[in-house]
């Protein structure tokens, strides 16, 4: 009896939850790819206000009209991710969209965003003269003011708290999408059906969800442990690959600090992997594949409590991440930095992006990122290597002592 | 004539193209005449023979291609560039099959037009 209930369990717990899983690393992939092109909007936007182009309104109502479409999807998926209708973000980006279609709606922008003096050029007798900028660049860095994710979005703009900003809206629907996906796999860990553990002796335990060719075919099945070397995926075989190799060094100097763990939904050439430990969470997702177009490889990184919820570990109930120093995220920061990561200000300890690289570079990048893993992951340095002031948070979200 | 002295009419009822390109353009030594009304444009080119001509396609009044019909009508050697914000491979077409000598997508810059300037100044020489 308690076989087949134990199977029954299986067939009715295994799958959908597989499924599911599948369908909000697609729903999360959606809003990262999002978050791309909004940066890339941004970026090219900016280009073209620092340099000689020659643009006209169209563009400006273009870069509008696309940035908030994407902005629009951004919302849409974290709300679906979130399973409520996100009306409050919703209403706020519509009065981004109104405050944008009464500046485009004017020729000239608002008294307050001012004239702005453009680079001296030389007059027809040589003199050097200052012409104030024309209308359409005007309307584009006040647009740009508005739309772009970066903290300093137009150099020589002046902030103002009046001025309704995407970037607070985009920040929030990242946060609540981010909440909800590392919820899903906090949930699904504590519960573990539906999952595999990979057993390899990572520093922490690993379990795996398969969404589609993440594992060998012979061992899927759910509940039993699965060998690391059985695990297909491209991705997660760059990323955690290195704490396979470096586990014998490991064992001899450091363990693993009590609580931590992993979850990854798998795919071929897609792994989205939430990593926590008491202090902290991480969100690595990845696309690794032949084509270069179709690589990227996201994070974000919590140097507090995740979700705030219980987890049990070997070691007992402990809430994640009460009071402990955020000193090892500086291991990861550095990957970040010396990866040439695209830095976002949206509302989380650290998030960053890089994408269009080679499979070279992103297996490069991903093994990186692995190996600083593992100081996130040990238990923390002893105290002669304990700096004596703690880190703080930039505006910037750059952690620094 | 010289390819560093050619009679250049621009046309694009966006104010900000012509003044950046009228300014642009001049520094390279041409002359050049701005329009932002293509009738207007259009009884121009009815007094003078222009070795260039830059227009925008989407206009009211009178579009990009219905100026680069009536100028080819008066003279066949003029070299026609098309500029549009509006860039999409059936409009490309359309101009090139009519006798565009080139196609240029907002935004751009000025180098670019340059560019595409020099080579209509060789086609004039040739």
């Amino acid at each position: 009896m308690s076989r087949i209930s134990g199977l029954l369990g299986r067939v009715l717990a295994g799958p959908p939850r597989s499924a599911r899983h599948k369908l909000h690393q697609v729903r999360f992939g959606r809003l990262i790819g999002s978050l791309l092109r909004l940066v890339e909007l941004s970026d090219d936007a900016s280009d073209k206000l620092g340099g000689e182009w020659i643009l006209d309104r169209s563009y400006v109502a273009s870069f509008v009209g696309r940035t908030l479409d994407r902005a629009r999807e951004i919302v849409f998926d974290s709300a679906v991710l979130t399973g409520d209708h996100s009306a409050e973000l919703h209403a706020r980006l519509d009065g981004v969209r109104a405050d944008l279609d009464r500046l485009m709606s004017t020729r000239s922008p608002r008294g307050d965003e001012g004239a702005t003096a453009v680079p001296p050029e030389s007059g027809e007798n040589g003199a050097e003269r200052e012409h104030v900028e024309e209308p359409e660049y005007q309307a584009l860095r006040a647009a740009i003011r508005r739309l772009a994710l970066t903290a300093d979005p137009a150099p020589g703009s002046e902030s103002s708290p009046t001025v309704p900003r995407l970037a607070e809206v985009v920040q929030e629907a990242h946060e609540r999408a981010l909440r909800s996906f590392e919820g899903l796999h906090f949930r699904s860990w504590g519960r573990r059906a539906g999952s595999t553990l990979v057993g390899s002796g990572f520093p922490a335990p690993v379990r795996v969800v398969d969404s589609g060719g993440g594992v060998a075919p012979a061992h899927r099945a759910w509940g039993s442990s699965v060998g690391w070397e059985r695990v297909t995926s491209a991705p997660l075989r760059a990323l955690l690959g290195p704490l396979v190799t470096s586990d014998r060094r490991r064992r001899s100097s450091a363990s693993p600090e009590p609580g931590s763990f992993a979850l990854a939904v798998l795919g071929a050439g897609r792994s989205t992997v939430a990593l926590n430990w008491p202090t902290g969470a991480l969100l690595v997702d990845a696309r690794l594949e032949d084509h270069a177009v179709a690589n990227f490889v996201y994070c974000a990184l919590r140097t507090e409590p995740a979700s705030g919820r219980r987890t049990r570990s070997r070691h007992g109930d402990r809430v994640l991440g009460r009071g402990k120093p955020v000193r090892r995220a500086e291991g990861l920061e550095r990957v970040l930095a010396q990866s040439g990561f695209r830095r976002l200000d949206l509302g989380v300890g650290t998030t960053g992006w890089m994408s269009g690289q080679t499979p070279d570079d992103t297996r490069d990048v991903l093994g990186r990122m692995g190996r600083s893993l593992e100081t996130l992951l040990l238990d923390p340095p002893s105290a002669s290597r304990v700096p004596r002031r703690p880190l703080s948070r930039t505006p910037s979200g750059v952690w620094r002592r | 004539m010289s390819k560093d002295n050619l009679q250049i009419l621009v046309l694009d009822d966006e104010p900000i193209v012509g003044k950046r390109l009228k300014t642009a353009l001049e520094k390279n030594g041409h002359e050049v005449e701005v329009f932002e009304d293509s009738r207007l444009a259009l009884r121009r080119l009815d007094e003078r023979d222009f070795d260039v001509i830059v227009t925008d396609v989407r206009m009211e009044e009178v579009d990009g291609i219905q100026v680069l019909e009536r100028v080819l009508e008066r003279s066949a050697r003029t070299k026609v560039i098309v500029i549009t914000g509006y860039a999409t491979v059936e409009v490309a077409r359309e101009a090139l099959a009519k006798g565009a000598f080139d196609f240029i997508a907002k935004p751009f810059k000025p180098d670019d037009l340059r560019q595409v300037i020099q080579k209509a100044a060789e086609a004039l020489e040739g």
